[in-house]
């Protein structure tokens, strides 16, 4: 027996530091930050479905983490089940996440940007650019790929559709996707080969309308071309990167076209001229296009850019200034084509102060609406005493129903209490 | 009884075994004669399948062998099987934790009659008394059978007239031995059967006092016979 | 069973004064790495005083600060892990090797043993899975010290303090050896024992049938390493994933079971009927 005592020394040693490491080091409470919401004022209960997804960074370290803080407190890796761990769905978008429980045998193999989902009571679909492969390297572009997916029965229709006109496009790539009755809307961004005088990509907008039945592309509209005699353009959907469930039906897709001239100032870059920005409305119902009559000052060259916010929902495009004395929201009626009167939602300047005064990259809150509440959260807290804002207001009365902030929880770390804590998006 | 038919190996191209058979009896000495290079030692590997063979079966009282055999037939090579590292008393202590048939009162009978000490390191032996160690090894054990390899190749006169002593004692007395070896002088009237070798097949297999009784030939006149003919 | 053990202990008692050398080489090595790097440090930050700068958080946000995160990627702190991994990967082969080689004919001995043949496998396979986890373990242990030999070292103000997670985030090495999950560390070091098992067969092999066999062997080894490979690789066929990262994970449990059976299965007909001394 005493021969054995190097072997059971090794293996006791063994076994007691490795799983002391993995029960107490590998914890929640060691491995992430934990955070909590801290009300300032107004009722907790407005936020009790909130979830914000957020990202930390140390710069001491160089570690960096993902996870998600909620009222009940923060969810990371070691809070969700190990499948989930190793998928990491729980640090992607929340219809990710969805599709992923829900679904996933239907979202196999396909992107996961859900703007080129489409979900509604019956049906999901998804749209994707497809590409032919031509003598070993060469792809070309030439099809869209549709699958629909029957929530009911479960059954899945996949087919592809070439791509009229195909070879006038270097590529193209689906940017969101809606439907109206058994029409399917894409909107794609095409390329075409070369560069603008301005060192621009030459792009248009389409939207190419297929029939589910016959599984045909019926029509293919430009929305916004790439130029005319006078002008090279650039264009974007406005929706993109100011809705947040990027899955859910939207009525409207409002496209803005920017006129590109030589900037006066630079030798390099592009200028626009807020004048001369058309914004439109492409209505998804009844494929018409109509052209917006939005004041000047609310014009923005990309999306939402601080001080000014833009988001779109239902039949209104809400544009949101930050000022010192609360939010100034514009509400623009799309199917009036008039801008309703501002409306201020007022707060106190210790709360603005969340919201200005972010350094460059953090400026931007991020806004989503949820029936007649808006919802702001400013996206920077770290130890330069810059810090989480969460506000929620009332869209008619513009009256603030919550408004609180993001602290360190007792159960954080000690370790973890000066990183910087980013808010990447969130769900309300 | 150690039964062994039909043996096929080859090695490299060559045939070693070609249909080697023969038996060897328990209660018996049994001794393998052929040039170097012939296949004994072979024949002694493959019967406690340390080595492949091609064709043929071997049977150790009727039945194949198993790890159980281990604990019945013994095989001495002629290199130890202990790490030189060892000191003999570590070899002695491996042995009787491993095998049941130790017998660790004949081992120190045996060192004792060899004039070794348990606490010498293997390494530091000389090549007559490593393959005394060796012996030891083998004939502590419990075993119905020995395989003996060359037990005498290089090995000083001395330790060969104590090794060969060890053959008539009691300690070989009720146990079947296979031996292998060129230099049949040594033993020659201690062998009770003698299967000769040649060209990897069984040329003659005789019982030594029948062969001197009725022809009045010794062993090393029959192997004269066969090998320079 | 009990021959098992008894072999084991066998094997792991010949090498443990090598091992316990490379135990303690190791301990040294990083702790005299902990004092070096201290000692370079503070003479930045005296380089750093002398040039003027007299405030801390300026010096700190010249030169940052020191601790465990910055010293696991040091030489002073992978040299002597990536010496007792060579080592313990040569002496995985060896540890066969040194049985047959030379007047050591150890082999003859293992392999007339009244037991089965497959536990001179066993044995010798768990041998080394032993000593790396050993190691592993000590190193967590390792880590713990240096810190605080760290923070006894260094000002308050200088010291990077770092949690043993943190420390293992910051080092490609040390994600490696400890996963975050324990399941994965399952995983992980079933993979690894996968490797010696399939190590042990090509060894087998060659012992079976030289050359030829060597060539088998290593033929096998890249068939095993080729289908855990497939798994991944076949889904990168098309640009996007078919099989979520957990499914993968369940996949590759399931082949690493199925290679190691065919391993031992393999190894098991090779030390029966076919190995050659």
């Amino acid at each position: 027996m005493k021969k054995y005592w190097k072997l059971i020394t090794l293996i006791v040693f063994s076994v007691i530091s490795i799983s002391t490491f993995y029960l107490v080091t590998v914890s929640a409470e060691n491995s992430y930050p934990q955070y909590s919401i801290e009300t300032r004022s107004g009722d907790e209960a407005v936020i009790k479905d909130l979830v914000l997804a957020a990202s930390t960074f140390d710069e001491n370290s160089d570690y960096g983490d993902m996870f998600q803080i909620k009222t009940e407190g923060t969810i990371g890796n070691k809070d969700v089940p190990f499948t989930q761990q190793l998928d990491m769905t729980h640090q992607h978008d929340f219809s990710v996440q969805k599709l992923y429980r829900e679904h996933r045998g239907f979202f196999r193999e396909k992107t996961w940007n859900m703007f080129q989902y489409h979900e509604d009571e019956d049906f999901i679909t998804y749209a994707n650019n497809f590409y032919t492969v031509v003598d070993d390297y060469e792809e070309i572009h030439d099809k869209l790929e549709i699958a629909v997916l029957d929530k009911k029965t479960e059954e899945e229709t996949n087919f592809e559709v070439e791509v009229p006109d195909y070879k006038n496009y270097d590529s193209f790539y689906v940017e969101d996707v809606q439907k109206s009755g058994n029409i399917l809307h894409v909107f794609t961004t095409n390329y075409i080969e070369g560069e603008t005088e301005l060192y621009q990509p030459i792009t248009e907008l389409h939207v190419y309308k297929i029939d589910l039945d016959s599984q045909k592309i019926v029509e293919d509209l430009i929305l916004a071309p790439s130029s005319d005699d006078d002008m090279d353009y650039t264009s974007y959907i406005v929706n993109i990167g100011s809705t947040n469930s990027e899955m859910t039906p939207e009525p409207y897709i409002i496209i803005s076209s920017n006129p590109t001239v030589q900037p006066e100032t630079t030798e390099s870059g592009v200028e626009i001229n807020p004048e001369d920005i058309t914004m439109m409305a492409y209505n998804v119902e009844t494929s018409e296009v109509s052209e917006l009559a939005v004041p000047n000052e609310f014009k923005g060259w990309s999306e939402s850019m601080y001080p000014l916010v833009t988001n779109v929902q239902d039949e209104y495009i809400y544009y949101t200034t930050l000022k010192e004395n609360g939010f100034e929201m514009n509400r623009f009626n799309i199917e009036e084509n008039t801008m309703e009167q501002a409306q201020l939602i007022e707060l106190p300047s210790e709360v603005m102060e969340n919201f200005l005064n972010n350094p460059e990259g953090y400026a931007t809150p991020l806004v989503s609406i949820k029936g007649n509440q808006i919802c702001y959260v400013s996206t920077l807290k770290d130890k330069a005493r810059h810090d989480v804002g969460i506000v929620v207001a009332d869209l008619e009365s513009g009256q603030v129903l919550y408004d609180g902030t993001i602290k360190n929880s007792e159960k954080m770390n000690d370790v973890f209490k000066d990183v910087t804590l980013t808010i990447d998006s969130f769900m309300f | 009884m150690i039964e062994v038919r039909q043996l096929e190996k080859k090695y490299k191209r060559k045939k070693v075994l070609n249909g080697i058979s023969f038996t060897a009896n328990k209660g018996e000495i049994t001794c393998l004669i052929g040039t170097n290079g012939s296949g004994k030692t072979t024949i002694l590997k493959a019967i406690m399948n340390l080595t492949p063979l091609e064709k043929g079966e071997i049977f150790i009282d009727g039945k194949a062998l198993d790890r159980e055999t281990y604990e019945t037939i013994a095989f001495i090579p002629d290199a130890i099987t202990m790490m030189p590292s060892m000191t003999i008393q570590g070899a002695m202590e491996f042995m009787a934790e491993f095998y049941i048939s130790w017998n660790q009162e004949r081992a120190t009978e045996l060192l004792n009659f060899f004039k070794l000490s348990s606490r010498d390191k293997i390494s530091q032996l000389s090549k007559g008394n490593t393959m005394k160690v060796n012996m030891v090894l083998g004939l502590a054990l419990d075993v119905d059978y020995l395989l003996m390899d060359e037990p005498f190749s290089g090995i000083d006169i001395f330790s060969r007239e104590q090794i060969a002593s060890v053959f008539t004692s009691n300690l070989v007395e009720n146990r079947g031995v296979l031996i292998t070896t060129h230099e049949i002088s040594d033993i020659e009237h201690l062998i009770d059967k003698a299967v000769l070798i040649e060209n990897g097949k069984v040329v003659t297999e005789f019982n030594a006092e029948e062969m001197r009784e009725e022809s009045g030939k010794s062993v090393v006149d029959v192997m004269r016979e066969v090998y320079q003919p | 069973m009990k021959n098992f053990v008894k072999l084991v202990r066998f094997e792991f008692n010949r090498f443990a004064p090598i091992y316990a050398t490379l135990a303690v080489l190791t301990a040294l090595i990083q702790l005299i790495g902990v004092f070096v790097t201290t000692n370079g440090y503070l003479r930045s930050v005296s380089e750093q005083k002398q040039s003027g700068i007299v405030n801390d958080s300026e010096i700190i946000a010249n030169i940052g600060k020191m601790g465990m995160t910055d010293f696991v990627n040091s030489l002073w702190f992978l040299g002597p892990i990536m010496f007792c991994g060579a080592v313990l990967m040569l002496y995985s082969v060896f540890i066969w090797y040194r049985d047959w080689l030379g007047k050591n004919t150890f082999i003859y001995r293992l392999l007339m043993l009244p037991t089965q043949r497959l536990n001179i496998l066993f044995s010798k396979v768990t041998t080394i899975f032993l000593m790396v986890i050993g190691l592993i373990a000590l190193q967590l242990v390792l880590l713990y010290i240096e810190n605080s030999l760290f923070q006894m070292l260094l000002p308050t103000a200088y010291f990077n303090y770092s949690n043993l997670n943190q420390m293992i985030q910051s080092s490609y090495y040390l994600m490696m050896f400890y996963p975050t999950s324990g399941l994965v560390f399952i995983s992980r070091y079933s993979k690894g024992l996968l490797g010696l098992l399939v190590v042990s067969t090509v060894v087998l092999f060659e012992r079976s049938y030289k050359i030829k066999g060597l060539i088998i062997g290593v033929a096998y080894a890249t068939f095993v390493q080729l289908i855990f490979s497939a798994v991944y690789f076949m889904q990168f066929y098309n640009v996007m994933l078919y099989l979520f990262a957990s499914e993968i994970f369940l996949i590759s449990l399931v082949l690493t079971v199925v290679a190691s059976t065919l391993s031992i299965w393999i190894s098991h007909r090779l030390l029966n009927k076919k190995v050659t001394v």
